[in-house]
């Protein structure tokens, strides 16, 4: 046996340092990820247009009440014939109302538009927090403890995901939408809000629990988070602080791509007849009743429905961009 | 020698394997079965093996990382075998370890500056200048520059995250640390480096290690007492030259006789000795010698008895019942 311990007598090592690149700042992996994010430039017009909404939804309320946009005082002179179809070419556009009037009521349809986009966008931010919310907790939760809450919440997903959702969510409304009122929400259209809100979040979870708890069991296998034990962290403190950061990516990428689909489950359940009813406007309600005129009036159709399809698209395309620019390894990135 | 830092005894880690949810047959995988090993402050002892021999799992037993199943561990003469978590997590300061992947080990979302400041946060060590000072100092005795406070992992080379392992590991002053395989995932000259580190620190500090390889002229180069383990089991230890020139063990003669001489002329005289079959499940270990399955020499009573475990000279413990130099005096 002739092993030499001089074998590994290191030979003369470059520095470590690399003197060159002066003060060294690094990026963080959020802002190799922006920079990605930057360089898509489908993902940034996509941006751009969801920033242009998330303004619209927030200001309309405002317009509404200084009375710069006015939903609700009908029009009766805008309206003529039988049908009370508006007056003038495409449903009736003039300078004071952009998009024309509603059929009927002859209410200022960009108006109605404007803050149908609100409360759409607040319905699907309300949902998405809540099925993301019950998504990472409980996600956290089967995918670290495992065992008995593992089991436990992946039957409860399998009885959820087992459930036929637009069945109930049609059949029981009128129940539970009662349920809700008689908890003090006020009744009508809040208690509806509320109701599409709490359905949306609680159908949305399991699919969201289940995308968590597979990246959790594999992070906890992760070295860094014996490291951390080794160390004597605490669970909390390994949950929040090791492994929720390294959740951040799939919980961005979920959240903008469940958003579009929660606007348009809204706009869904209110054309199913489940949902917000007018005089309050939504993407949805206006889609209904518009369908009704589709042939006699198509602005009042196409106004709406374009809206809706370029939010959803908007968001969908930005969710894709933000999925390649965290996850660069995702095969849509490569095969393009 | 006085009273051991570390002393383990018969330790034995059995992982249940489970069947599905309706089968009944649940084997066990006996990872450790029956450790005996002593570490002295200051002292390195290497701990090598196959795959799948058992060594990291001893490796992560002794330190509590996992509950051993059964056995006892004593840490500076005190048993900690069944100290409960908040003890255990107070003995963390005494007790850390460095991983083999220092690419999994560091989480990817922390900057260095925050991953080096987690033990001082947890421990609630108060370091006199202030952490980031301490952070600072740390990084500069793993040879790192301390301007690489603000970066991340994915900045860094293999060697260099391993560094930043280490210096995690240092930052509580600890009087032992189990090595888990530190250099495997490096490049060689990587790894001679870090070598060289971890033996400055101790030269330094008078830290001891505990070191799992599988590579039998590192462990060498750095032990200066050497277990080798075969399914779960010591087979033999001694200290690093003893074993290294006079291995009794004919599974050590094995994978001493494995590893590849530097100079081509002996390696091409030397008799080799190449194990035949593959190394059997340690859920169902062999009777008698775990070994004697896959050993040239071995006989009908090995079947039968399990060799004891027993100093066979001063310092030189085996478990065979035919040791090599015997064979050669009979």
């Amino acid at each position: 046996m002739t092993l030499s311990a001089g074998e590994f007598a290191a030979e003369p090592v470059p520095t470590m340092v690399d003197e060159a690149q002066g003060p060294v700042a690094g990026r963080s992996p959020w802002q190799i990820a922006r920079a990605r994010l930057r360089a898509n430039r489908v993902a940034m017009i996509a941006l751009f247009m969801i920033i242009f909404f998330v303004v619209i939804a927030i200001a309309a309320p405002i317009l509404q009440a200084l009375g710069v946009i006015d939903t609700t005082t009908l029009h009766p002179e805008l309206v003529q014939g039988p049908g009370a179809m508006p007056t003038g070419s495409f449903g009736g556009i003039s300078i004071h109302h952009p998009l024309g009037v509603e059929p009927q009521t002859g209410r200022d349809l960009f108006s109605r538009i404007l803050l149908g986009i609100t409360l759409d966008t607040a319905i699907a931010v309300a949902a998405t927090i809540i099925s993301v919310g019950l998504g990472v907790v409980l996600g956290l939760v089967a995918g670290f403890y495992r065992g008995a809450a593992d089991w436990s919440i992946g039957r409860l997903i399998d009885l959820i995901l087992a459930f036929p959702q637009l069945l109930m969510l049609i059949a029981l409304s009128p129940v539970l939408v009662q349920r809700i009122t008689d908890t003090g929400v006020p009744q009508g259209n809040p208690s509806k809000i509320t109701y599409i809100i709490a359905v949306l979040g609680f159908f949305g979870w399991p699919y969201f629990a289940r995308i968590i708890r597979a990246q959790v069991l594999s992070l906890r296998e992760r070295e860094f988070v014996e490291a951390a034990e080794m160390l004597g962290a605490r669970r909390s403190r390994i949950n929040f602080k090791e492994l929720l950061p390294n959740l951040w990516a799939p919980i961005l990428v979920y959240s903008s791509i469940v958003l579009p689909t929660y606007v348009s489950a809204e706009a869904a359940m209110s054309f199913l007849g489940v949902g917000i009813v007018p005089p309050t406007p939504t993407l949805g309600n206006l889609l209904q009743d518009s369908v009704n005129y589709a042939t006699a009036d198509p602005t009042y159709f196409l106004a709406p429905g374009l809206t809706l399809f370029i939010v959803v698209l908007a968001f969908n395309l930005f969710g894709d961009g933000l999925r390649d620019a965290l996850d660069p390894r995702s095969d849509r990135a490569g095969g393009k | 020698m006085t009273e051991p830092l570390l002393r383990v005894t018969g330790l034995r880690k059995h992982f249940p394997t489970k069947g599905g949810l309706l089968s009944r047959n649940r084997s066990v995988v006996k990872a450790v079965d029956g450790v005996s090993l002593e570490v002295a402050g200051g002292e390195t002892v290497g701990l090598v093996g196959e795959s799948g021999c058992g060594k990291s799992t001893t490796g992560r037993t002794m330190l509590r990382a996992l509950e051993p199943t059964s056995g006892r561990i004593e840490f500076d003469g005190r048993d900690i075998t069944g100290v409960g978590r908040e003890e255990l997590r107070k003995l963390r300061r005494e007790m850390q370890m460095i991983f083999q992947d220092p690419f999994s080990s560091l989480n990817p979302r922390h900057t260095v500056g925050t991953i080096l400041a987690a033990p001082f946060e947890i421990q609630g060590i108060k370091a006199p200048n202030g952490v980031k000072a301490a952070v600072r100092d740390l990084l500069s005795r793993v040879g790192l520059s301390p301007e690489h406070y603000n970066r991340y992992p994915h900045e860094f080379s293999g060697g260099q995250r391993q560094r930043i392992g280490i210096a995690r590991a240092l930052a509580v002053q600890p009087r032992l640390i189990v090595c888990d395989e530190p250099v495997s995932a490096l490049d060689v000259s990587i790894q001679a480096e870090i070598i060289n580190l971890l033996q400055d620190i101790q030269a330094e500090t008078g830290i001891a290690y505990v070191f799992v390889a599988h590579d039998l002229s590192v462990v060498r180069h750095i032990s200066d007492r050497v277990a080798v383990m075969y399914l779960g089991k010591v087979m033999e230890s001694a200290t690093s030259d003893e074993l290294y020139e006079r291995p009794l063990h004919p599974y050590t003669n094995a994978l001493l006789s494995a590893a590849p001489l530097p100079d081509p002329v002996q390696q091409r005289a030397r008799e080799k000795i190449v194990l035949q079959g593959d190394l059997p499940s340690p859920s169902d270990p062999p009777s008698g010698c775990v070994f004697r399955t896959r050993c040239p020499m071995a006989q009908q009573v090995c079947a039968e008895v399990t060799p004891a475990y027993a100093e066979h000279s001063p310092g030189h413990w085996v478990a065979c019942h035919f040791p090599e130099d015997e064979q050669l005096a009979a």
